[in-house]
């Protein structure tokens, strides 16, 4: 299964509903597909907004180690991989120290 | 007065002989570091029906907090209903160039505040919304004029001008928009972004969210909690949020930079070390200027990755 970014969320990949929109689909997909990939297809990002709420946050719910098994990151350009790493890596922590405020 | 081309600015010759009453005084540094000096400026172009003009004849330099919140002023002024005021124009020739280059005489009268500035300058923009183009073009523009820029670079400072145009376009409530500047100084080899905005202010977006512990804090540790403590954020409902500001911290102290938020009756200054809380006057609404040296280097990356 491959999601492009850029099919899903439109020309607009800035905001928190942008970025809802890109982890619905992988939601959509998590029990159906035994591996998702996500192809960014070298377009910036450069929003943490868009990548915390389209993928970082699945570490509230997932293990670091579930995310990294099911999804594929394709295509994504290097600072954008920093920022996505550092955010998932936050909300493992945030799940890890139940600190996370619903 | 014919109009003026494109980056020419309109000076005002009938202000020069103004009487010194209808005059409001710059301060000498129109900067981040005089914003008390420059919010009492704005306070009286907001208010003032009867003023003539603001005398910048004095003014040695201008910085981008410094022109974002006198634009706001003006903003303000226009939608009170009072009268445009001219510029006596500052002796400095640099305080003379920067207005120049940051379109500033767009912003003094009703008849061209909202004009886009010309495609490829770094001219200050009023924004009413979050263009992503603009903080795409801005990014290349300033890392173009610098040649042999990497691209972290270009990718920081739109990052930084993203999560700071969301932060007012999401919890601002600010009916004058927001007035946004991004500058590259050659000689420290520094960006400073600024973006001031005439919404709620930070403290009493925070408090009445009712996150517990803000309710009794004072304005400043409010701004520090917002800017430091991840998980806070003003969103609606159940919303995430609450890494803007954090991150934003993180990138632009690693190097070997500064923060400086105007929020209410606070203003902070975050450096690597303790947040600063200088004496500061009461602003309606938030003005945040980022100073950094992108090209700074920066600590290795941390070993654990994801992706």
């Amino acid at each position: 299964m491959e999601l492009k970014v850029a099919e899903i969320c439109g020309e607009s990949r800035v905001f928190r509903e942008d970025g809802l929109k890109l982890r619905r689909e992988i939601e959509r997909q998590w029990s159906r597909a035994e591996v998702i990939g996500v192809d960014f297809q070298n377009i910036r990002i450069a929003s943490a907004s868009f990548l915390d709420e389209g993928i970082a946050v699945l570490g509230l719910m997932l293990s670091v180690d579930e995310i990294k098994r099911k999804l594929k990151i394709r295509n994504i350009t290097e600072p954008d991989r920093a920022l996505l790493n550092h955010l998932i890596l936050s909300r493992a922590r945030e799940r890890n120290a139940g600190t996370h405020m619903p | 007065m014919g109009r003026p081309e494109a980056g020419q600015i309109r000076w005002y010759p009938e202000a020069v002989s103004a009487p010194s009453e209808s005059l409001i005084q710059l301060p000498t540094r129109a900067t981040v570091e005089e914003s008390f000096q420059v919010l009492n400026a704005c306070e009286q172009i907001e208010r003032l029906g009867k003023v003539l003009a603001i005398d910048a004849s004095t003014t040695t330099m201008f910085g981008p907090m410094g022109v974002a919140l006198l634009a706001l002023a003006l903003a303000r002024r226009r939608t009170a209903g009072l009268p445009d005021l001219t510029l006596r124009k500052p002796e400095s020739g640099e305080a003379r160039r920067y207005l120049e280059e940051v379109g500033f005489s767009r912003f003094l009268t009703s008849e061209h505040a909202n004009e886009n500035p010309s495609a490829g300058t770094l001219e200050m923009r009023h924004l009413f919304q979050l263009v992503p183009v603009y903080t795409e073009q801005m990014a290349r523009l300033i890392a173009d004029r610098v040649p042999g820029t990497p691209e972290e670079v270009s990718y920081l400072i739109q990052l930084c001008l993203n999560e700071l145009l969301q932060n007012v376009f999401e919890h601002a409530e600010s009916k004058e928009g927001c007035f946004v500047l991004a500058r590259w100084y050659a000689k420290t080899r520094s960006v400073r972004i600024a973006v001031a905005d005439g919404g709620v202010g930070i403290p009493a977006a925070l408090r009445r969210k009712g996150i517990a512990g803000l309710q009794r804090r004072n304005d400043a540790d409010v701004v520090i909690e917002a800017v430091t403590r991840r998980g806070i954020t003003s969103r609606l409902g159940t919303k995430q949020g609450g890494f803007g500001l954090k991150l934003l911290r993180e990138a632009v102290t690693e190097r070997g930079g500064k923060i400086v938020v105007l929020s209410s009756t606070a203003k902070v200054v975050f450096k690597r070390a303790v947040p600063q809380k200088p004496k500061s006057r009461l602003f309606r609404g938030t003005a945040i200027e980022l100073d950094f040296r992108p090209l700074a280097p920066t600590p290795a990356p941390r070993a654990e990755e994801v992706f």
